[in-house]
């Protein structure tokens, strides 16, 4: 199954207040003050909830740290008084996660789609000089730590989707695990 | 008349007649069991019908008895030939053309016209069915394929030159002569006895060969399974049962290479994943792969076909077998060089089958020698067959192991949940504790604990762990220790916070989180302090106001940062209060709508059962919210804690 992140070959952010992903019919939630301390523990208590039977939980886990990370920090900016809004629900076949802050919206997110197109075009003309450029995704707001890869890593990840609301402060996201079921019905053509 | 027509035929030739003719019935009877075609069935009426044309011979000696009879025998012989055949017209039309030739005999025998000449311008015309019949036999023989119908068509000419035999000589030396009677009839019996000794023999050459075959199919399962089987360790890899199996088919079939592909029905594909031997590919290689052996060796062992896409993919999507024994003459094969690892010369391809399903494909190449045979294509069919069997197994039992280990870690965890929560709490004046707790499946993250330090001083803790399962379970037999080491001592609650967080940062490699709430209690003096780490607000019923009353304080968990100082709340309690701690899969739970039951519905319960003794008053509000939950998944542990103040 595709990428659902995929526009012609190339993953980019998509924004649309209307896909399924954001309805949060039986997902279970959470909230969480935007403290940057407690981002792990926060993660723990929402991937608690998964099934054992899903492989590669770490990666998994990583994955909702980042997300969590992001409300937390370019959401929030860490002001305690702000809060992250967790809304997941997890299945053998599936992760789903709906992350909801208080700040502004993402606002570089074209940017970012822009950035990542140059870098793989960069990457198909196999020019490495100008792809030295692309290396990191920098903004104003941006700090040592920060590098647009996360999203990079995100878009790959989530291979569902990965959809931002329209003021850009919720993101809503799929996981898919395909499931072990061996083989197919014979074609009795 | 008749008695001295019947003494006269006794002692001639009947009774070795009627013997033989009984022998040949008992046999035929014995042997119809043996086969299902009829044939032996067939020639045992044969037999009947000798048997009592011999008699009424006996008691109606004539020439016109024995001729009518004969037209009728091979009327029915033909017709037991024709049905074992399947020949529908040969069943009818032979048995007709004599009966009636039959009938007219007898007819003019009756009416005492000359009986030599037309009898016998009649056997002859009676014998153009007969080789019609015969003729058809022959025609069969492709069909034929079980002893009976084997044994008519093997044997036609010599059942033809027998019938020739008796007929010419009862032709020549008329029927009732004594020559014919006493030589020839019995004789003519006696070949019935050796068709039935062919019989037996053809049926245990079929019985030989079966057993041939099955012993040679047993030794290639057995090889197969034992392959595979050894696989299956301590060390289990499906890859190297599919290694092995990839390496028995290769050897059982006589192929160069053998490659094994399985289905992915999520992506829609087939991939080889496993590889025996030299496997010449019979799909085309890109032009880009460099020609060396390594190089395309490794492509095939990665290759992925899309379902019904080039040869491969088709026989894992349409289920067909494929046997190619001239791949240079089968436009579908690609020719992808001339180097020997590249020269494809024979191919066979079965798809894997379980139930029904699928599950992918063994692909069996040959690079030079003589061309896969039939025989090797329907070993290789069968050899599929179990491997596909062998593949299903080993996937269930890999299934099977991971569900065991899932089942048994949570059992692990809930083993150590329950040492460490108490059994049961201290008898305290004053005061009674009730808990109600409910793990869920392989989280076991809850903790509670009432720790009596002094005769009228108890600590009450309640915590939950992030994380769960088995390590879940140390980080709470960790904080339990630490707990019961540092209560003992004079200090507030919040100091003992504040040392267990200390005790938890940074001791281990990995991070290690857990809510605490902590009250102690003077119960002579009703005098509490709460202190928590993050835990759920306490919720006190106060039984002045008869109403909730929530105390929370804001905080961070233990195990985040080593330096965290935390905050106590001093309270005040009095006879029938009631306080209730209780796990965030409480408040948390969802029914089926996907609402939470919420600290709403939690201080209505405890309103509602507030006169009950302790620990029914926590069973009674867990109950409440395994019935608001309805049939939705339990997604963590639910715990309520209550201690009530006596009146």
């Amino acid at each position: 199954m595709a990428n659902e992140n995929l526009r012609n070959g190339i993953l980019e952010i998509r924004v649309d207040e209307n896909s399924p992903l954001f309805d949060k019919t039986g997902m279970l939630h959470k909230e969480f003050p935007s403290d940057f301390r407690q981002i792990r523990y926060f993660t723990l208590l929402v991937v608690q909830s998964a099934p054992p039977d899903i492989k590669e939980i770490n990666l998994l886990e990583q994955q909702i740290s980042e997300i969590i990370k992001n409300a937390v920090k370019h959401g929030n900016k860490c002001n305690p008084e702000k809060k992250v809004r967790v809304w997941y629900s997890f299945s053998p076949e599936h992760a789903h996660l709906v992350v909801e802050d208080e700040g502004e919206g993402f606002r570089d997110l074209e940017k970012w789609n822009e950035f990542n197109r140059k870098r793989q075009a960069c990457l198909e003309k196999a020019d490495f000089e100008t792809l030295a450029d692309y290396v990191s995704f920098r903004t104003a707001r941006s700090d040592d730590n920060d590098g647009g890869n996360a999203l990079f890593a995100a878009l790959e990840y989530w291979d569902g989707g990965f959809v931002f609301n329209q003021k850009r402060n919720a993101v809503a996201m799929l996981k898919r695990f395909p499931k072990r079921r061996m083989g197919l019905a014979a074609d009795e053509s | 008349m008749v008695q001295a027509g019947f003494v006269a035929a006794a002692s001639g030739p009947l009774l070795v007649k009627l013997f033989l003719a009984l022998i040949l019935l008992a046999v035929f009877l014995s042997l119809r069991g043996r086969e299902t075609e009829g044939v032996m069935s067939g020639y045992a009426i044969l037999a009947g019908f000798l048997v009592l044309r011999d008699l009424l011979y006996a008691v109606l000696p004539g020439e016109a008895v024995y001729q009518a009879s004969d037209l009728v025998f091979f009327g029915l012989l033909c017709s037991v030939h024709a049905r074992a055949l399947g020949s529908r017209l040969g069943l009818w039309l032979p048995l007709a053309f004599s009966l009636v030739a039959a009938f007219l005999l007898s007819l003019k025998a009756a009416l005492g016209l000359a009986p030599g000449l037309p009898a016998e311008v009649l056997v002859v015309i009676a014998l153009v069915p007969i080789f019609f019949a015969f003729a058809l036999a022959g025609r069969s023989r492709q069909s034929a394929d079980s002893p009976g119908p084997l044994l008519l068509v093997r044997g036609r000419y010599y059942h033809l030159g027998g019938a020739l035999f008796y007929l010419a000589l009862g032709a020549l030396l008329g029927r009732s002569s004594f020559a014919f009677q006493a030589f020839v009839v019995p004789l003519f019996y006696a070949l019935g006895l050796v068709f039935a000794f062919r019989f037996v023999d053809e049926l245990h050459e079929e019985l030989v060969g079966a057993v041939a075959y099955y012993e040679e199919s047993i030794d290639n399962l057995y090889d197969l399974l034992l392959a595979s089987g050894s696989a299956v360790k301590a060390e289990f890899s499906i890859q190297e049962v599919l290694d092995r199996m990839a390496a028995a088919m290769a050897e059982k079939v006589g192929a160069d290479g053998a490659a094994i592909l399985l289905a992915d029905e999520f992506d829609e594909a087939v991939a080889v994943r496993a590889v025996s031997g030299r496997f010449a590919p019979p799909w085309r290689l890109p032009e880009s792969l460099p020609r060396s052996e390594e190089r395309v060796a490794d492509y095939v062992r990665h290759a992925r076909f899309r379902l019904g896409e080039g040869l491969l993919g088709e026989v894992a999507q349409g289920g067909k077998q494929l046997y190619i024994p001239d791949a240079a003459a089968d436009p579908r094969i690609a020719r992808n060089g001339e180097e020997d690892w590249l020269r494809l010369s024979s191919l066979i391809a079965a798809p894997l089958v379980v139930r029904d399903r699928v599950i992918g494909a063994v692909a069996l190449a040959k690079s030079s020698g003589e061309a896969f045979g039939e025989r090797d294509f329907d070993r290789a069919k069968l050899l599929a067959n179990f491997g596909s069997i062998a593949i299903a197994n080993s996937f269930s039992f890999l299934e099977a192991a991971e569900r065991g280990d899932i089942d048994r870690e949570a059992a692990i965890a809930e083993g150590i949940q329950k040492t460490i929560l108490p059994r049961k709490f201290p008898e305290i004046s004053g005061i009674a504790l009730g808990a109600s707790t409910s793990p869920a499946r392989g989280v076991c993250s809850d903790y509670y604990d009432a720790i009596q330090t002094r005769p009228e001083r108890v600590l009450l803790a309640a915590g939950d762990v992030a994380g769960k399962g088995v390590a879940a379970g140390i980080v709470m037999a960790m904080i339990r220790a630490m707990l019961h080491l540092v209560t003992n001592s004079a200090k507030d609650t919040a100091t003992l916070l504040a040392w267990i967080n200390r005790g938890l940062c940074g001791k281990v490699e990995t991070d290690q989180f857990a809510t605490l709430a902590l009250i102690s209690v003077d119960t002579r003096s009703g005098e509490a302090e709460f202190a928590n780490a993050a835990h759920q607000p306490l919720l006190i019923y106060r039984r002045d106001a008869d109403a909730i009353e929530t105390v929370d304080i804001k905080s961070i968990p233990i195990g985040v940062e080593r330096g965290t100082t935390y905050a106590a709340k001093r309270l005040r309690l009095r006879a029938g209060d009631a306080l209730v701690l209780y796990s965030d899969g409480i408040v948390e739970a969802m029914n089926e709508q996907g609402r939470q039951f919420g600290r709403k519905n939690l201080g209505n319960a405890i309103l509602r059962y507030k006169d009950l003794p302790a620990r029914d008053m926590a069973e009674a509000i867990r109950g409440e919210v395994l019935e608001f939950a309805g049939r939705s998944r339990q997604h963590d542990d639910q715990t309520v804690f209550v201690m009530k103040v006596k009146l």
